[in-house]
C-alpha cells in the first residue's frame, strides 16, 4: 500500500510538470497581458519598455526556462496585476473557498444521499418518481440563475440572510475561517446551498439507480428472510455497495468545487480562489494562472488518490495496480 | 428592578445605540472594480487611482469637471516656456507627523520609475521633468526640455509620498532624469498592510482585505475640510446583480455602476436615488483606413473601401446614435460629435460640434458613388466585458450597417484577447473606448488619430494606419503652446480636421451612474471616480 | 441545411430509438408518463430541426432585426406592425420565440455531439485502463488528472486563440473538458466489475479481450454512466452558455439557448423577465424530456433489473 501511494505521488510530479508546460504556452497563445494592463496614456515606447521589463521581448521558450529555473528554487513568480507573490495570493484566498466547498459537500450528501436511497426504495411509487423529477430541476438550471433567485428571495425579499460577501472570521491555527465564527455562518448558507444543489441532484440520482439494482440482489432477499429491519438493510448493506460511483463523482465534484467555483463565488461576492482564477484569466496574469493550476493538479491528484483508496475499503475485491492479491 | 424601570433602561439603551449609530456616520460603498494595490504608484488604473485619492494628495487636484484646482500646490505659473514654478501649501503634515515640503515631490518623482513589477508606471506623467530647483522648502521649480503646457495637469495624476516617513533626507536627493541613485523606497506590500500608507489625504487606511473590503477612517490631521463620513467601508462587489441586490438589501449605502436596466427600479424606490453625470469616456469605432490590405473585409476585390472618405462618412451616418442611446444605453449616454464632451478643455462649446445626422439614403448614395453599390462584407471586433454594453452596441451598429448593404460579422471577445489582437492590427473595424486621463482634448487626439511615432509618443492607440499630416502638425503645435486660450483654439482646430476627414466614428459619451441611499448625495465626477470625501449627507 | 436531409435525420433518429429498445418496448411504454415524455422530446427535436420553416423570424439575420423593437413585452407588435412578438424581444430586437427555436438547434447539436464524443472517448479510456492495469492504467489516469485540473474557460480560450472562432471549436473544447470525467467514473466501476466472477469465467472460457471488454464488461458499467450522461447533456448546454457568455463560444449574433439565458439574466432584476425566463423554461423542459426518456430507456434495457 505504501509503495502504491509513493508511486502515485511520483507520477503526480509528471502531471504537474505537464500542466506547467501547457498553461505557460497556452496563455502565451491567448495574448499579452501588458496590452490589457498598461494605462491607455502610455506611449509606444513605454509599452515596449514595460514589455522588456517583464521579459516579454524574449522568445517564449527562454521565458519558460527562466520560469522553471525560478520554480525549482521555490519562486513561482509575482502576479502581474497585484505585484504580490502568486503563491501568497492563492493561499490568501484558499481558506474561504475550502470552507465553502466543504460545507457545500456536506449539504449535498445530507440532502442527496437519503433522498436518493429512498427514491430507489420506492422507485415505482409516486415518492420515487417525484424525487426524480425534483432532481431534474437541480441540474438543469444554470448556477448563476439559481444563486440570483436565492438572493432575491432570501435577502432582498425576506431579509433573512445577507446577500453577499463573507462575514466575520476567527483565526484557527493561523487560518481565517468564518464557518466557526458567530455571525460568519449565515453568510455561507446561500452560496453553499447554491453549490450543493447540483451535486445533491447528482448524488440522489446515482443513489437511486444503485439502490434500485441493489434491492434486487440476493443478499437483500436473504437479509429480509433473516428478519433484518428495512432501515438497516437500506442504510448499512445497500449503502456500502452503491457508494463506489457516488464516491468517484463526489470526489470529482469536490475537486471542481474547490478549483472552479467561479460562478457561485462571483454571484455571492465570496472572496475565494475561483474568482481569483477568472480574474487572472481575463487579465492574462500568467504567474497566478500557472501557480493556480499547478495547485489544482495537486488537489485533483490527491482527491483521486484518496478516492482510489476508498474503493479498496468499500469493496475489498478491488485491487489497485501494484498490489499483490 | 421593577418591569417599568427595565423597560425604561431598555429604551435608553436602544436610543443610545441608535444615536451612536447616527454619530458613527459610516459610509458603505459597493465597488464595481477592486484596486489591485494600495501603493499609489504601482498601477495607473482607475480603481487604484480612486483609492489613493482618499489617502494621499496630488500636487494639483482635479474637480468633478476634471478641471485643475490647488491641492498640495496653492498656485503655479510658467516662469519661462520651459519651467514651471509651484508654490506649495504650508502647514501640511503627513499622517505620521512629518511635515510636507518640496523634497517630498522630488522623492516621489524619484520613486515612480523604480516601482517593482509595475504593469503600468506613472512615468508617462513624470518624464517631462528633467530638473528640479528648490529655492525654499515651499517652492518648487520644474524644468522641462521643451515647452510643456500640460505639466500641471500631469502633476495632478500621481500621489505625493513622504521622504521622511521612509527615512530619507530630502535635501540629499540628487535627481537626474535617469534616476536618483540608491535611495530607500517603500515596497508595494508595505502599503497594503498599512506601514507605508502615509499620506496627507482626508482618510487613513485602517485595513486592506483583498477580495473583501477596504476600511478607512477619517484623518484628524488633514489640512483641508474634514469629510462628513467618519468611517468608510469599500466592499468589493464586482458582479452587477449582487451589487444592486446589496443596495436593496441595505448592506451598502452607495454603489458604483449600477446596471443600466436597473436604474428605473432604483429611481422608483423612494429610499434610493440615482446620481449620474457625463464622463470623459468616448465609445468609438476605428477603421483601418490606412492599411492595405485591410483585414476582415470581403467582396471588395482586394481594395480597401475604408481608405475612401465617402465610405467612412457613409458608415458613420448610417448609425442611428439616438436609437443606441435610448434603446441600448437606456438614455444613460450622450451621442458624440467629437472625442471629448462639449464644454471640456479643447472641445467645442455645447451645440457647436453636433453628432453626425442619421441619414440612410445619403449613406447608400455615398457608397454607390465610392463604387460599392452592393456594399461589402466586414468583421467588427469588440470586447464584451470592458465598456458598458460594448457588445450590444456593436451588434446594434452591425444591424444598422446591414441596412445599407454592409454584411457584418460581429466578433465579440473578452478584453484579454481583444486588446492583443487590436494591437496586432487584426481588425478592419473595431469598437473601443477612450477616457481622457488629462481631462482635455489632446489625450484622445494624440492617442487615437495621430500618426504613430515612438519618439513623441503619438498614435499609441492608433493601429489603423490613419495618417493626416495637417492633424499631426496642428496637434504638435498645440502641445507646445503654453497659453491656455491659444492652445484650446488649436486643439479645437485639430479636432475639426479629424472629424471632417471622418477619421474615426465617435458614437457616444458614457454617462456614469451611481445609485445610493437617499440620505446621501454626491456630485458626479467626469473622471468616474467615487471619492468618499465628496459623499455628503443630502440636504433635506 | 437541406429540408430533405433534416427529414432523413429525424427518421434515422426514430429508427435508432426503437432499435435500442429492441424487444423491451413493452417495458419502456409502461405508463402514460412514458408516452408523454417521448412525445415531448420528439416535438422539441422536430421544432429544432424545422426551425427555419416554423419560426416567424430568422434571428440570425441582422437585416431582419430592428433595434427600435428591443425589449418589448410578450404580445407586442413590431414597429411596422408586420410581426407579433408572442414571447417578447430581447435587447437587440430579436423575437424570443424565434430565438428559442434557432437556439435549440445550436444548443442541442453542440451538447449532444460533445456528450457523445466525450463519452465514447472517456468510456474507452476508462475501461481500457481498468482492464490493463499497471503502467497503462497509471499513465491514462494521470492524463485524466491533468485534464480534470484544467478549467474549461482556459481550454476554450486557448483553442480559440489557436484555431479561431466556430461552433466546431466549441464542441472540441467541450469534448476536451469532459472526456476525463467519464473516464474516471467508468474506470472506478470497471475496477469493481473486473474482480467479479463473470469476468473470471469469461476469461476461463478463452474469450478474446475485446469481446470481454465490449460484450461483458461494458454493459455492466453502463448504468451509472447513463445516469451521468443524461445529466451531462444538460450540463454541457449550461457550460456552452458560460463559454459563449465569456465570448469564447458561439458568435453573439447566432445565440444558443444558453447565450439567450445569459444575455437576459441581467434584466431579470429589472422586471423584463421574458428575456431570460422563456429560454430558461425551454431549457428546463427539453432537459427534463431528455432525462425522462433517458431514465426510462435505462430502466427498460438494464439487464440487471429483473421484471
Amino acid at each position: 500500500m505504501l509503495v502504491y501511494i509513493l508511486r502515485r505521488l511520483a507520477q503526480s510530479l509528471f502531471v504537474v510538470g505537464a500542466m506547467m508546460v501547457i498553461v505557460f504556452f497556452g496563455v502565451y497563445l491567448i495574448g499579452n497581458p501588458i496590452d490589457i494592463l498598461i494605462s491607455p496614456d502610455a506611449s509606444l515606447q513605454e509599452i515596449e519598455d514595460t514589455k522588456i521589463r517583464f521579459g516579454f521581448d524574449r522568445p517564449i521558450h527562454v521565458q519558460f526556462l527562466q520560469f522553471v529555473g525560478n520554480a525549482a528554487q521555490g519562486d513561482l513568480g509575482r502576479s502581474f496585476v497585484h505585484g504580490e507573490s502568486a503563491v501568497k495570493l492563492i493561499l490568501h484566498y484558499m481558506p474561504a473557498t475550502l470552507e465553502l466547498a466543504t460545507l457545500g459537500l456536506v449539504f449535498a450528501i445530507a440532502l442527496g444521499l437519503p433522498l436518493g436511497v429512498y427514491a430507489g426504495y420506492r422507485a415505482e411509487q409516486w415518492q420515487g418518481k417525484a424525487i426524480m423529477t425534483g432532481t431534474i430541476f437541480g441540474f438543469s438550471l444554470p448556477n448563476f440563475w439559481v444563486g440570483m433567485l436565492f438572493i432575491l428571495f432570501f435577502s432582498v425579499y425576506l431579509q433573512w440572510l445577507p446577500s453577499t460577501g463573507r462575514g466575520e472570521t476567527v483565526e484557527i491555527l493561523g487560518i481565517h475561517l468564518s464557518v466557526f465564527a458567530p455571525g460568519g455562518l449565515k453568510y455561507m448558507l446561500l452560496p453553499a446551498l447554491t453549490l450543493a444543489l447540483y451535486k445533491a441532484s447528482l448524488v440522489a440520482r446515482l443513489a437511486r439507480a444503485g439502490t434500485q439494482e441493489a434491492l434486487m440482489q440476493d443478499y437483500v432477499k436473504f437479509a429480509r428472510a433473516k428478519g433484518v429491519s428495512e432501515s438497516r438493510i437500506l442504510f448499512v448493506h445497500v449503502l456500502k455497495n452503491i457508494l463506489i460511483p457516488i464516491v468517484a463523482v463526489l470526489g470529482l465534484e469536490l475537486g471542481s468545487m474547490i478549483a472552479f467555483a467561479v460562478v457561485t463565488e462571483t454571484v455571492f461576492a465570496w472572496p475565494g480562489m475561483g474568482k481569483l482564477l477568472i480574474d487572472s484569466i481575463t487579465k492574462l496574469d500568467r504567474p497566478v494562472i500557472v501557480a493556480y493550476l499547478m495547485m489544482t493538479v495537486l488537489v485533483f491528484v490527491t482527491i483521486n488518490l484518496v478516492v482510489d483508496l476508498l474503493y479498496t475499503w468499500l469493496d475489498p475485491r478491488v485491487r489497485l495496480a501494484g498490489e499483490t492479491s | 428592578m421593577n418591569p417599568s424601570r427595565k423597560i425604561f433602561w431598555f429604551l435608553m439603551a436602544s436610543l443610545l445605540l441608535w444615536v451612536s449609530a447616527l454619530q458613527a456616520k459610516e459610509l458603505r460603498i459597493g465597488l464595481a472594480a477592486e484596486p489591485s494595490s494600495v501603493d499609489p504608484h504601482f498601477h495607473n488604473l482607475g480603481p487604484n487611482n480612486q483609492l489613493w485619492k482618499t489617502i494621499f494628495d496630488p500636487l494639483v487636484g482635479t474637480d468633478d469637471q476634471q478641471r485643475v484646482y490647488p491641492r498640495l500646490a496653492t498656485s503655479w505659473r510658467a516662469v519661462t516656456p520651459t519651467s514651471w514654478e509651484f508654490k506649495l501649501r504650508t502647514g501640511v503634515k503627513f499622517s505620521n507627523g512629518s511635515t510636507f515640503d518640496a523634497y517630498d515631490i522630488i522623492y516621489t518623482v524619484c520613486r515612480i520609475p523604480v516601482v517593482k513589477d509595475s504593469p503600468s508606471r506613472f512615468t508617462t506623467y513624470t518624464k517631462a521633468a528633467i530638473r528640479f530647483d528648490v529655492p525654499d522648502p515651499h517652492t518648487l521649480i520644474v524644468h522641462t526640455s521643451s515647452p510643456y503646457p500640460l505639466l500641471p495637469v500631469d502633476f495632478s495624476t500621481f500621489a505625493i509620498i513622504s521622504a521622511k516617513a521612509n527615512s530619507v533626507d530630502g535635501k540629499s536627493i540628487k535627481f537626474t532624469p535617469d534616476g536618483c541613485g540608491a535611495l530607500k523606497y517603500p515596497e508595494s506590500a508595505e502599503f497594503n498592510d498599512g506601514r507605508a500608507a502615509v499620506g496627507t489625504g482626508p482618510y487613513l487606511l485602517e485595513s486592506f482585505r483583498r477580495g473583501e473590503d477596504i476600511r478607512l477612517k477619517r484623518n484628524p490631521n488633514h489640512w483641508g475640510q474634514a469629510p462628513q463620513n467618519e468611517t468608510v467601508i469599500m466592499k468589493s462587489l464586482t458582479a452587477d446583480g449582487p451589487r444592486v441586490a446589496a443596495l436593496f438589501a441595505g448592506d451598502v449605502d452607495l454603489i458604483e455602476s449600477p446596471p443600466l436596466q436597473d436604474l428605473a427600479r432604483i429611481k422608483a424606490n423612494k429610499n434610493m436615488k440615482v446620481v449620474q453625470g457625463i464622463s470623459n469616456r468616448i465609445i468609438y469605432i476605428h477603421m483601418a483606413s490606412g492599411m492595405n490590405p485591410a483585414p476582415g473585409l470581403a467582396g471588395t476585390g482586394g481594395k480597401n473601401p475604408l481608405a475612401d472618405v465617402r465610405v467612412r462618412e457613409a458608415l458613420s451616418i448610417a448609425i442611428n446614435r439616438d436609437a443606441i442611446v435610448s434603446r441600448i444605453m437606456g438614455g444613460v449616454a450622450i451621442a458624440a460629435g467629437e472625442l471629448l464632451p462639449a464644454g471640456m478643455f479643447g472641445a467645442h462649446p455645447v451645440g457647436q460640434m453636433k453628432p453626425p445626422v442619421f441619414d440612410i439614403d445619403r449613406a447608400k448614395r455615398l457608397l454607390t458613388e465610392a463604387g460599392y453599390p452592393q456594399g461589402f462584407g466586414i468583421t467588427l471586433g469588440t470586447p464584451n466585458d470592458r465598456y458598458i454594453n460594448d457588445a450590444q452596441v456593436a451588434q446594434a451598429v452591425a444591424q444598422m450597417w446591414a441596412r445599407i448593404g454592409i454584411k457584418v460579422q460581429v466578433d465579440a471577445m473578452t478584453s484579454a484577447t481583444f486588446f492583443s489582437r487590436r494591437n496586432k492590427q487584426e481588425f478592419g473595424v473595431y469598437l473601443a473606448g477612450w477616457g481622457s486621463g488629462t481631462g482635455e482634448m489632446s489625450s484622445p487626439l494624440k492617442a487615437l488619430l495621430a500618426t504613430p511615432d515612438k519618439k513623441t509618443g503619438f498614435g499609441a492607440t492608433n493601429p489603423t494606419g490613419y495618417s493626416n499630416k495637417a492633424l499631426d502638425d496642428n496637434l504638435t503645435q498645440a502641445l507646445q503652446t503654453v497659453d491656455d486660450a491659444a492652445r484650446e483654439e488649436l486643439l479645437r482646430k485639430t479636432s475639426r480636421i479629424g472629424m471632417s476627414d471622418w477619421a474615426i466614428i465617435p458614437l457616444h459619451f458614457e454617462v456614469t451612474p451611481w445609485a445610493m441611499n437617499s440620505k446621501f448625495s454626491m456630485s458626479p465626477r467626469v473622471d468616474q471616480h467615487t471619492l468618499p470625501a465628496e459623499v455628503s449627507f443630502a440636504k433635506k | 441545411m437541406d429540408l430533405l436531409l433534416r427529414v432523413v435525420i429525424l427518421v434515422v433518429g426514430l429508427w435508432l430509438f426503437f432499435r435500442v429498445l429492441r424487444g423491451h418496448s413493452h417495458l419502456y411504454f409502461s405508463g402514460p408518463m412514458a408516452y408523454v415524455s417521448a412525445a415531448m422530446l420528439l416535438f422539441f427535436i422536430s421544432m429544432a430541426l424545422f426551425a427555419p420553416e416554423i419560426s416567424p423570424q430568422n434571428p440570425y439575420d441582422l437585416a431582419q432585426l430592428n433595434i427600435m423593437d428591443s425589449r418589448l413585452a410578450p404580445g407586442s407588435s413590431s414597429i411596422d406592425q408586420a410581426l407579433v412578438y408572442h414571447l417578447g424581444t430581447d435587447d437587440q430586437g430579436r423575437d424570443i420565440l424565434s430565438g428559442i427555436l434557432y437556439g435549440l438547434r445550436v444548443s442541442l447539436t453542440v451538447s449532444l455531439l460533445a456528450t457523445l464524443v466525450a463519452m465514447a472517448i472517456g468510456v474507452i479510456v476508462g475501461i481500457y485502463a481498468a482492464w490493463k492495469g499497471g503502467k497503462t492504467q497509471a499513465f491514462l489516469m494521470r492524463l485524466v488528472d491533468l485534464q480534470l485540473s484544467f478549467p474549461s474557460i482556459l481550454v476554450a480560450l486557448m483553442l480559440m486563440a489557436s484555431f479561431g472562432r466556430g461552433v466546431d471549436k466549441v464542441v472540441l473544447a467541450l469534448v476536451i473538458v469532459q472526456w476525463a470525467y467519464y473516464a474516471r467514473t467508468v474506470r472506478g466501476t470497471a475496477l469493481a466489475e473486473t474482480s467479479k466472477d463473470y469476468i473470471a469465467a469469461a476469461r476461463c472460457l478463452g474469450f478474446s479481450d475485446i469481446r470481454i471488454l465490449f460484450h461483458h464488461l461494458l454493459p455492466n458499467c453502463m448504468p451509472p454512466l447513463l445516469v451521468i450522461s443524461t445529466i451531462q447533456v444538460a450540463n454541457t448546454i449550461v457550460l456552452e452558455s458560460s463559454l459563449s457568455f465569456l465570448g469564447v463560444g458561439v458568435p453573439i449574433t447566432n445565440p444558443s439557448l444558453g447565450l439567450l439565458i445569459s444575455n437576459g439574466y441581467g434584466y431579470m432584476l429589472s422586471g423584463e423577465y421574458w428575456m431570460s425566463i422563456y429560454p430558461g423554461l425551454a431549457l428546463l423542459v427539453i432537459v427534463a424530456s431528455i432525462n425522462l426518456v433517458g431514465d426510462r430507456l435505462r430502466d427498460a434495457i438494464n439487464p440487471r433489473l429483473k421484471r
